[in-house]
């Protein structure tokens, strides 16, 4: 019975992968190709293990500087809060996406914009460098700290878009006006939003919420 | 614009932003000049019924495949497709006949084009800006000799806070008239 299987299992494949020229050379590179797919993961899994702990991979950040990785590591997400500022220095939107940073209080969040306002017209004042078009200075665009870094971006109407960002973060400007854009859209397009007053627009807080998550 | 065949079926778009500027002005413009908020709606409801009044005769015109439809249930698929692919480029997103009676239909419109910059706040959560597209669907069945009391609900669901449906009550002699006419085939 098994002899009579085994003799019938062989001339199977005789007929099925040896008989003809075509269907033999076929089988021969497929088996090779299968052979070194499976030799490969093998012996790379098996090279992984033997190595654990002493590759490049588990101790670079031993020897790359992450200072700020280190030091902000249980920090979730880089944006610590968001201020929008309309073109009169009055605070129209502010919220905060990271949970241990201090709570500013309404009154404490409406003088921080009334300030930033008056230092941003300042410092496009004292510009020294004359433009040749006549055009005023840009104003702030960043402020460092050791432990923060603020981000200033100011539209051709003059709101500025404020974001509290982590001082690993160099450029934001991109965030920023995609900010913009979003504010544009699911503020200025709402019909229950006025011009100048604060924002109040759920789909305009996820769409930011989406933003910052993503950056 | 004015120059250009009306009959000639177009495919160029009007800007959506520009359309939702526009009808957010529509909205603080009528929001000035109400009481309530049935009042707006009702308000809103006029201003779509104008629009869908030339949105018919319009597809009547450019459509060589449709002709004016007289059964509800021919107008109801009419709107589904022809209009609503005529003014939001999609087909509606589902057409029901509601299970509590059987004059009651619903258009559901998943994501209505535009209403997207819309949102509603929470003192006036039982508004639903669709009143300008149900009044659209009204001047149609009008229109289509199938009078019907077309409102407008917002009805979110996951990851959809505008799903608007639109539910149509028609009135009586016309359900009658259904009837007449399918026991007369």
């Amino acid at each position: 019975m098994v002899s009579g299987f085994t003799k019938s299992l062989s001339s199977v494949v005789y007929r099925n992968f040896f008989k003809k020229e075509s269907t033999y050379f076929a089988t021969i590179v497929g088996s090779g190709v299968l052979f070194s797919i499976g030799f490969n993961t093998y012996f790379d899994s098996y090279w992984n293990k033997k190595t654990a702990g002493t590759k490049w991979e588990d101790i670079k950040d031993k020897y790359q500087p992450s200072v700020h990785r280190h030091f902000f590591a249980h920090i979730s997400m880089p944006i610590h809060s968001v201020f929008i500022i309309n073109k009169a220095g009055g605070l129209i939107y502010n919220r905060d996406y990271s949970t241990n940073t201090v709570k500013l209080s309404s009154n404490e969040a409406l003088i921080l914009a009334g300030t930033f306002h008056g230092i941003h017209a300042l410092a496009s004042r004292i510009s020294p460098a004359s433009r040749s078009d006549g055009s005023k200075d840009t104003g702030i665009q960043t402020i460092d700290t050791s432990s923060f870094r603020i981000h200033c971006y100011q539209t051709a109407t003059g709101i500025k878009f404020i974001a509290v960002t982590d001082p690993s973060y160099l450029q934001l400007n991109d965030v920023l006006s995609k900010m913009y854009g979003l504010y544009s859209d699911y503020a200025l397009k709402n019909p229950f939003h006025s011009l100048e007053m604060p924002v109040r627009s759920e789909l305009f807080d996820t769409k930011l919420q989406q933003l910052i998550q993503s950056s | 614009m004015l120059e250009q065949n009306v009959v000639k079926q177009r495919r160029d778009k009007v800007s959506l932003n520009a359309f939702a500027l526009l009808f957010s002005e529509i909205i603080q413009y009528s929001q000035n000049r109400v009481l309530g908020i049935q009042d707006l709606e009702s308000k809103l409801g006029e201003v779509g019924y104008r629009v869908g009044m030339r949105v018919f005769e319009l597809a009547m015109w450019r459509e060589k495949t449709v002709h004016r439809e007289t059964r509800v249930l021919n107008t109801l698929v009419f709107i589904n497709t022809v209009v609503w692919r005529m003014l939001f480029d999609k087909q509606a997103d589902s057409l029901e006949r509601s299970t509590e009676s059987d004059d009651e239909y619903m258009i559901t419109d998943n994501e209505p084009s535009i209403l997207k910059f819309i949102s509603v706040p929470k003192e006036m959560s039982s508004f639903s800006p669709g009143a300008f597209i149900s009044g659209v669907v009204e001047a149609i069945v009008e229109c289509c000799q199938c009078p019907a009391r077309v409102t407008s609900h917002v009805v979110p669901a996951d990851g959809m806070p505008l799903r608007t449906v639109i539910l149509l009550k028609f009135n009586k002699d016309v359900m009658e008239r259904e009837q007449r006419l399918e026991a007369g085939r």
